[in-house]
C-alpha cells in the first residue's frame, strides 16, 4: 500500500514519465489508501431496502429478508451511473513553466491529473472525454466509457506540448456551444489570460448550461513564492516579452497581486456555484483527486 | 575670519576610501540572468510601482555609507575651525652667538654673518613701537644690555658685533636678559638664540630654562647634522678614514667645526682600551691627518676605538669597532721517516713554511710526523695536512684522512717517487669502493715525457693564483718536470685541474670531499722528477697552496676578521645607521620649551602676526557619523525588512 501510495508525490512522478503509467499508479495507489475514507461505497453496488408498498415490483422483493423477518422488503439498487465527464486541460505556452529543475511543470503535472482522472473516472464506468486547449481548441475526443477510450486519452497527453498564447474565455464559449448535454466539467488550467472577468464570465455560461465544474487552477511554486535570489532578465513564455527585474525588490508587492488574482477567482466562482481548486505542482496529487471525489459524491446526492 | 583647518591633513587622502561602497556596487554588479517566466503580468505591475522606490533607497543607503567613510577619514584629519586675530609681539630679545665657531663657513659667508643678517630681519619685521635688546653671547659690558626703541641704532650695534674668543654662557646670559627686562620694566614677549650651538649646550641649560616663563626661539646655524659626529667632519658628510694594519693606521679628518671654543680639542686611538694615540687638535685645522703605528701580534679581539671631541672625550663622540684577529694555521706535515725522497721533500716543505722574513711573522705553525704516529694526533686541530712522499698507506690512516678531510680540512698529497700504484689506487682512488676516494682519479701509470715539461697555470682566476696572477708572464715557468703520474680519465664533476704540463696532462688537481679538500701533485716534491724544489718557484706555490688550504673553503672571512700578518680596513663610523641624527623632530621632542629652526631661516616676524585660534570640531563630526551609522543601520534593516513577506496561504 505504501509503495503504490508513493506515486501520488510529484517528486516521485517526474521520474517516472509515461502519462498511463503514472495514472494507473497514482489511482490504484489512491483507491488502494481510501479503504478507510468516508468515501466507502461510491461503486454500483450499493442498495437499500425499503418496506413493499402496493405497486412496487414484486421481483425486487428481497426473499431471503422476508424469510427472516416475515415482512415484505424492497431492495433498492443504486442507479446505474451515466456520467458524462469532460476534462479541460490548458496546453499554453504559460502552462509549460517551471521548466528547469527536478519539479513538474504545471502542463506535466496536469497531463498527470488528466490521466488520473480519466482512470479514476472509467474505474468507475463514467464515460470520459478530453479538451485540449490554447488559443482555441487543439483536441476534442468525446466522452466514452469503454476501457479501451483511456488509451486515447494517453495518446494525446503524451504527445502535448506548450506553445501559443491563452484565450481560454473564447475556448470555454465555443465548448459551451458543442457540448449539449450536462456533463461534470473539470478545467486545469493556470487561468492565465488577458482578462479574468471574461474567463469567469465563460464559466458561467457553462455554468448557466448546468454543467457541474471543477476548476483546478495550477500553479508552480516559483510563480506563488518568486524565490529567486538574483537579479534577472525575465522572460514572458507567452508573447516573449522581456523585463529586467531584482525580484527581492518586487516580492512583496508581486504577492499581493497575484493574492488578489486568485481571491477574485475565488471568490466569483464560489458565487456561481463553481468548484475552485488552487493547485501547487508541488502538491501530491491525491488532492485533487479527493477535490474530485467528494465533487462527485455531492453529484450523487 | 573664519576658516577649516586639519592637523593631519595627509589624512584626508582617507577621504577616497569612500569610493570603496561605489566600487562594491559597480564590481558586485552581475548581468541579468536570463529566466523563462510564465507570465509578465504581475511581475510588471508590481515592477512600475515599486522599483522606483527601491532605486532610491539603495541610492540613498549608498550614499550614507560614503558619506560615513569620508567623514571617519575627515575626523581622523583633526579638523578644526581656525580664526585669525592679530596679535602683536613687540618686546624681544636677541641673544646672538658670537664665540669663534661661528666664523666657520661652508660657504661664502660665515655663520656669524649669517647670524647677524637674520637678526637685522628680525628688527626690520617689528613695529617702531616695539623695544629690542641685542646681546652678544660674549658680552664684556654687561651695563650695555638694554631694552631700546626698535631704530637703525640696533641694526648698527648688531653689525658692529664682533666674534669672541671663548665658550660663553647661555644661561647666564638668559637670566641676565630676563632679570634687565623685569629691571626696566618690559614686558618681554620673546627671546631669540641665534647659534651653532648643538643639543649638549641645551641639556645643560635645561633644567634651569623652565624658571622663565618668556618663549625662546633658536635659530641654529647649519643643518641636520649627527649628534655623536659633531667633531668629526660627518657635519659636512665629508669622508672620515680609519685604515691600515699591521704597520700603519693613518686617520684622515674632514672638514670640521666644533660646537663651542674650548682648548680641549682631542683626538685619541684605543686598542683594547689602552690609549695608542692622544693628540690636540687645534680649532683651525678643519682638515687634519695623523699617522701612528700598532703590530698585531697574536691572535684574538681587538677593539679600537676613536675619539675626537672638544669637550673632554664624552661618550657622544666615540666610535668602536672590534676585529678578531685569527691565529696562525696549524699545518700538519706527515712524511716518512725512511724514505729518502719523502725526507727530501719534506725538508724542502718545512724549510719553506718555517722561514721567517724581515719583521714577519711566520706563516704557519708546523708539525711534522711519520705516518705512523697520524693516530696520536687530534687531525682536526689541524687547517692543513700534508703528506709528504706519499708511497702506500694504511687503511686506518686512510680513514683518518677521509674523516678529516670530510669534516671540512684540507689535505695537500705529493707522491713519493716509490709509490705503489696497486695499494694507493686500492685505498685512494675509491675504484673498488662504494664511496669516492680521496684521489680525484686513478692513478694509471708512471711517465717519463720525451723533453722537460713546464708548468701552466688552468685559470689565473682561481683563488689560488690570483694574488700571483700579475707574474704570470715570469711565475711557474722555470721549473723543469721530467717524470709524472699519468691518471686515468675517470674525473668526477667535483675535480678541478688547477696547472698541466705543457703536454697537457693533469699537474695540479683538487677534489672536493665531504666538507673540505684534496688537493693532489701527479709530480713528487723529493727532487728526482722535477728541479721545483730548487726553482724559484716553489716558494710562492708553497705560500699560496698553504695560504690557500687553510682558509675556509667556502667564503672568505667575515670583513671584521683579519688574519695576523694581514692588513685590515676600518671605518670609522662604522655606519650610518650607528649614529644619531639630529633632526627638528627629535629637537622639538627632547627641549619642547624652544621653538627650533634650522639654517638662519626664521622669519619670525613678531610684527602684527596673526594669531589664530583653532577650535577643534572633533565632537560635532562624531555625533555626525553616529547619527549617520543609526541612519545606515536603520535603512538597512529597512530594506532587509522589506525583503521579508509570508508567502501566500493556500
Amino acid at each position: 500500500m505504501i509503495k503504490d501510495k508513493q506515486f501520488l508525490d510529484p517528486n516521485i512522478i517526474v521520474k517516472l514519465g509515461k502519462v498511463n503509467l503514472v495514472a494507473r499508479l497514482v489511482v490504484e495507489g489512491f483507491i488502494s489508501g481510501l479503504h478507510k475514507s468516508p468515501f466507502r461505497g461510491f461503486n454500483v453496488e450499493f442498495a437499500e431496502h425499503r418496506q413493499y408498498l402496493p405497486g412496487d415490483e414484486i421481483r425486487h422483493i428481497d426473499w431471503k429478508v422476508y424469510g427472516k423477518s416475515d415482512k415484505y422488503y424492497i431492495k433498492q439498487f443504486e442507479e446505474e451511473t451515466n456520467l458524462k465527464a469532460y476534462i479541460f486541460l490548458d496546453k499554453s505556452a504559460s502552462m509549460d513553466f517551471p521548466r528547469s529543475g527536478d519539479s513538474l511543470s504545471k502542463l506535466t503535472y496536469g497531463s498527470y491529473l488528466a490521466a488520473s482522472l480519466a482512470y479514476l473516472m472509467l474505474r468507475q464506468r463514467d464515460s470520459v472525454g478530453l479538451v485540449t486547449f490554447d488559443s482555441e481548441i487543439k483536441n476534442f475526443i468525446p466522452p466514452r466509457s469503454q476501457a479501451g477510450h483511456l488509451h486515447q486519452i494517453h495518446e494525446v497527453l503524451t504527445d502535448l506540448k506548450g506553445e501559443s498564447d491563452t484565450d481560454i474565455a473564447k475556448v470555454f464559449h465555443q465548448l459551451a456551444e458543442r457540448i449539449k448535454r450536462r456533463a461534470l466539467i473539470v478545467i486545469i488550467s493556470d487561468l492565465f489570460t488577458s482578462s479574468d472577468q471574461a474567463v469567469v464570465n465563460a464559466l458561467k455560461h457553462l455554468r448557466h448550461l448546468k454543467h457541474e465544474i471543477i476548476v483546478f487552477h495550477l500553479l508552480s511554486k516559483e510563480e506563488l513564492e518568486l524565490d529567486f535570489k538574483n537579479v534577472g532578465r525575465f522572460i514572458d513564455l507567452e508573447n516573449g516579452e522581456k523585463i529586467v527585474i531584482a525580484p527581492k525588490e518586487i516580492r512583496g508587492l508581486y504577492l499581493e497581486k497575484i493574492g488578489s488574482f486568485l481571491d477574485y477567482f475565488k471568490q466569483n466562482l464560489l458565487e456561481a456555484n463553481i468548484d475552485y481548486q488552487l493547485l501547487n505542482t508541488g502538491l501530491p496529487l491525491e488532492y485533487p483527486l479527493f477535490s474530485y471525489l467528494s465533487r462527485r459524491m455531492k453529484r450523487r446526492k | 575670519m573664519f576658516g577649516l583647518s586639519f592637523l593631519n591633513p595627509l589624512l584626508l587622502l582617507g577621504t577616497l576610501a569612500s569610493l570603496i561602497p561605489l566600487l562594491i556596487h559597480f564590481l558586485s554588479k552581475k548581468e541579468p540572468v536570463p529566466q523563462v517566466f510564465s507570465t509578465l503580468r504581475f511581475l510588471k505591475e508590481a515592477a512600475e510601482t515599486v522599483q522606483r522606490r527601491w532605486r532610491v533607497r539603495n541610492f540613498l543607503l549608498l550614499l550614507v555609507r560614503m558619506l560615513i567613510i569620508a567623514l571617519l577619514a575627515f575626523l581622523f584629519a583633526r579638523p578644526a575651525i581656525t580664526r585669525s586675530t592679530l596679535t602683536r609681539v613687540r618686546n624681544i630679545a636677541l641673544i646672538i652667538d658670537n664665540s669663534p665657531s661661528m666664523a666657520f663657513h661652508s660657504n661664502e659667508e660665515s655663520r656669524f654673518s649669517e647670524a647677524r643678517k637674520v637678526a637685522v630681519k628680525i628688527l626690520r619685521d617689528l613695529d617702531e613701537s616695539s623695544r629690542a635688546l641685542v646681546a652678544p653671547l660674549l658680552t664684556g659690558d654687561k651695563s650695555s644690555l638694554v631694552f631700546r626703541r626698535n631704530s637703525e641704532e640696533l641694526v648698527r650695534d648688531i653689525n658692529d658685533l664682533r666674534l669672541g674668543r671663548s665658550a660663553g654662557n647661555f644661561f647666564e646670559l638668559l637670566s641676565l636678559v630676563t632679570r634687565q627686562a623685569n629691571q626696566q620694566n618690559v614686558q618681554l614677549e620673546k627671546i631669540y638664540f641665534i647659534t651653532d650651538r648643538q643639543q649638549s649646550v641645551f641639556n645643560q641649560v635645561k633644567p634651569e630654562l623652565g624658571k622663565t616663563t618668556v618663549p625662546i626661539s633658536v635659530i641654529l646655524a647649519g643643518e641636520e647634522h649627527y649628534r655623536n659626529a659633531a667633531v668629526l667632519g660627518l657635519r659636512s658628510r665629508s669622508p672620515f678614514h680609519f685604515e691600515g694594519a699591521p704597520e700603519s693606521f693613518s686617520l684622515e679628518l674632514g672638514a670640521w667645526s666644533s660646537d663651542s671654543v674650548s682648548q680641549a680639542n682631542v683626538l685619541a686611538v684605543s686598542v683594547n682600551g689602552e690609549k695608542k694615540i692622544q693628540t690636540p687638535i687645534s680649532l683651525d685645522q678643519s682638515k687634519t691627518t695623523r699617522n701612528f703605528s700598532y703590530t698585531f701580534t697574536r691572535p684574538g679581539q681587538r677593539l679600537i676605538t676613536i675619539e675626537l671631541d672638544d669637550d673632554g672625550l664624552k661618550e657622544d663622540n666615540k666610535f668602536s669597532r672590534l676585529i678578531e684577529v685569527s691565529p696562525r694555521p696549524r699545518v700538519l706535515l706527515v712524511s716518512e721517516k725512511d724514505d729518502l725522497s719523502a725526507k727530501r721533500a719534506a725538508f724542502y716543505l718545512k724549510g719553506a713554511l718555517t722561514t721567517s722574513f724581515a719583521d714577519q711573522e711566520r706563516l704557519v705553525d708546523l708539525m711534522l710526523i711519520p705516518p705512523e704516529k697520524l693516530a696520536s694526533h687530534n687531525l682536526l686541530s689541524f687547517n692543513l695536512v700534508i703528506y709528504a712522499g706519499l708511497r702506500q698507506l694504511t687503511r686506518s690512516a686512510r680513514i683518518m684522512l677521509e674523516d678529516f678531510v670530510s669534516a671540512g680540512g684540507s689535505l695537500l698529497l705529493l707522491p713519493d717517487e716509490n709509490i705503489d700504484l696497486t695499494i694507493i689506487n686500492n685505498e685512494l682512488s675509491g675504484a673498488n669502493r662504494r664511496y669516492r676516494g680521496l684521489l680525484p682519479a686513478k692513478l694509471a701509470s708512471r711517465t717519463k715525457p720525451p723533453k722537460p715539461l713546464k708548468l701552466q697555470v688552468e685559470n689565473w682566476k682561481h683563488p689560488l693564483f690570483q694574488s700571483v696572477s700579475e707574474a704570470r708572464e715570469t711565475i711557474f715557468k722555470t721549473a723543469s718536470y721530467y717524470e709524472y703520474l699519468a691518471l686515468g680519465t675517470d674525473f668526477s664533476d667535483d675535480v678541478t685541474i688547477l696547472a698541466r704540463y705543457s703536454d697537457q696532462a693533469p699537474a695540479i688537481l683538487m677534489k672536493k670531499f665531504g666538507e673540505g679538500r684534496v688537493v693532489f701533485s701527479t709530480t713528487s716534491w723529493g727532487g728526482n722528477w722535477n728541479n721545483l724544489v730548487s726553482s724559484p718557484e716553489f716558494l710562492p706555490l708553497v705560500f699560496q697552496l698553504t695560504y690557500y688550504l687553510s682558509q675556509p673553503p667556502l667564503t672568505a672571512a667575515p670583513s671584521d676578521e683579519v688574519a695576523s700578518s694581514q692588513s685590515a680596513i676600518e671605518n670609522f663610523p662604522p655606519f650610518e645607521s650607528d649614529l644619531t641624527m639630529v633632526t627638528l623632530k627629535t629637537l622639538k621632542k627632547n627641549y619642547p620649551r624652544f621653538n627650533w629652526s634650522f639654517g638662519f631661516t626664521e622669519r619670525a616676524a613678531p610684527r602684527n602676526r596673526l594669531k589664530m585660534s583653532r577650535r577643534e570640531i572633533d565632537i560635532p563630526i562624531l555625533v555626525m557619523i553616529i547619527i549617520l551609522m543609526f541612519t545606515e543601520a536603520l535603512l538597512t534593516h529597512r530594506v532587509e525588512k522589506s525583503y521579508e513577506h509570508k508567502n501566500l496561504d493556500f
